[in-house]
């Protein structure tokens, strides 16, 4: 299964990436976002509760972080299990793209899904997905202009700390994301 | 099968009361959707709220040119009722062609605005009828209802008591039906009131919406051929496997046209 989108966030590129440097912001912005932290080298786990309608269901994830060529682009290799409700499992290549003062953020994801979750909620995929990902967004947008992250530190080239909660923040806008897909497909 | 509390309270403030102590509380009402969810472990809720002993929530009345619906008016209810029948034919019919029996001798209109989805049918005739939500708290315009996918602007605990419909000249609506859950690809419900038309759609955006280019073409001239030439954008339509973005778009133009025919224009 195949999906991808695109969001413009009107923040340049480096306060982007500034902003995911910071799990705070994140936490906040990520709906139903309940933990997000490093278990080992590029590697993290999350726990968010997904509710939609009918459906509330809590999924713990692993992330892996692949192939980063900060600060534009990166691999993210995932697994998420949502005990009775299902699996997912699959990867996704996130890009970002400055567009004048703005930027622009593109994913490509291509993932598995098994157990309940792939017999139900197909009709809602897409109406879901995109629900989630314009609130993640919505709530990002608002914290880089409310400046919430004009404090956080420059990220540079040498600092792979910086680099890998970066890593840490996209993926988990994605996981969201993604995690809809596989509760609704 | 895990665990639950199940309560049976007897009155609205006493099933409010519940379900404002509980953090995983739902409340309970034809359980068509809330059920089928829990059986399947995408929802397992602490408590359940039954409404159904609760006295005079299923009534359905005429009050001069309002029908007032109980929240826990069952579909086959809504749909066999002579106050309806007899002032609101184009409702009653909606709630008579619901999923298939089993869904509309349990299901009820409370459980079904309140659940909010985005292919149900009740949402259109509440927007085009220009209803009103009663809460336990509260009274809600249709137009300010329905928010988003499976979004309403009940606020947490809020329970829906009934529904009062305005009575119109003439309505009528029409599905596109999924044959499969009966539920709708796309539907239109055109309602004329004097001086007003009211257009609603449902099953292809994220929550039921009115339609005002339609409206307003209407109100010049209630035809079908009004509507020639007036399309919807379909920007944020669903595109699932069903049907794509803008075939719905392109139901709606042609279910609009119908229903405004059957309607008498």
């Amino acid at each position: 299964m195949k999906l991808s989108g695109e969001y413009r966030i009107a923040a340049p590129r480096e306060d982007v990436w500034r902003a995911l440097n910071d799990p705070d912001v994140l936490r906040s912005c990520i709906p139903g976002c309940e933990a997000l932290e490093a278990t080992g080298d590029g590697e993290y786990s999350a726990r968010i509760v997904a509710a939609i309608g009918p459906v509330r269901a809590s999924f713990d994830t692993l992330l892996r972080l692949e192939e980063p060529r900060p600060p534009r682009a990166y691999r993210l290799v995932g697994e998420s299990k949502g005990g009775a409700a299902g699996f997912a499992r699959g990867a996704a290549d996130v890009q970002l793209d400055e567009a004048g003062d703005a930027t622009v953020l593109r994913y490509d994801a291509d993932f598995k899904v098994g157990g309940r979750l792939a017999q139900v909620g197909s009709r809602l995929v897409e109406g879901a997905t995109k629900k989630t990902a314009d609130a993640f967004f919505d709530s990002f947008s608002r914290s880089l202009n409310a400046g919430t992250v004009q404090t956080a530190a420059q990220p540079s080239a040498g600092d792979s700390n910086v680099f890998r909660r970066t890593w840490i923040g996209i993926a988990a806008a994605l996981v969201v994301l993604l995690l809809w897909w596989f509760l609704l497909r | 099968m895990y665990e639950f509390e199940y309560h049976r309270p007897q009155t609205v403030n006493e099933a409010a009361a519940l379900l404002a102590d509980r953090e995983e509380a739902r409340a309970l009402a034809g359980g068509m959707t809330l059920i089928p969810t829990m059986k399947l472990r995408l929802a397992q809720p602490t408590d359940l709220v039954d409404l159904g002993a609760i006295d005079g929530l299923d009534r359905v009345e005429r009050h001069d040119d309002v029908v007032e619906v109980g929240a826990l008016a069952r579909h086959a209810d809504v749909a066999a009722n002579t106050a309806m029948t007899g002032s609101i034919p184009a409702l009653a019919r909606l709630a008579g062609a619901i999923g298939d029996p089993q869904v509309r001798n349990c299901g009820s209109l409370g459980g079904s605005i309140a659940n909010a989805d985005p292919a149900a049918d009740y949402p259109a005739a509440l927007l085009a009828l220009d209803a009103t939500i009663v809460t336990d708290r509260r009274e809600i315009r249709a137009d300010e209802f329905f928010t988003g996918l499976f979004e309403t602007s009940l606020e947490r605990g809020e329970l829906i008591v009934a529904v009062r419909f305005r009575t119109p000249d003439t309505a009528h609506y029409v599905k596109f039906r999924n044959p499969a859950s009966g539920y709708a690809i796309a539907g239109v419900f055109v309602a004329k009131f004097p001086g007003q038309v009211r257009v609603a759609v449902t099953g292809a955006g994220p929550c039921a919406f009115r339609v005002p280019d339609m409206e307003s073409a209407l109100q010049a001239r209630f035809s079908p051929a009004a509507l020639n030439g007036i399309s919807v954008d379909a920007g944020n339509f669903a595109n699932d496997l069903h049907a794509d973005a803008a075939y719905r778009a392109h139901l709606v133009g042609v279910l609009a046209r119908r229903a405004v025919e059957k309607a008498g224009g």
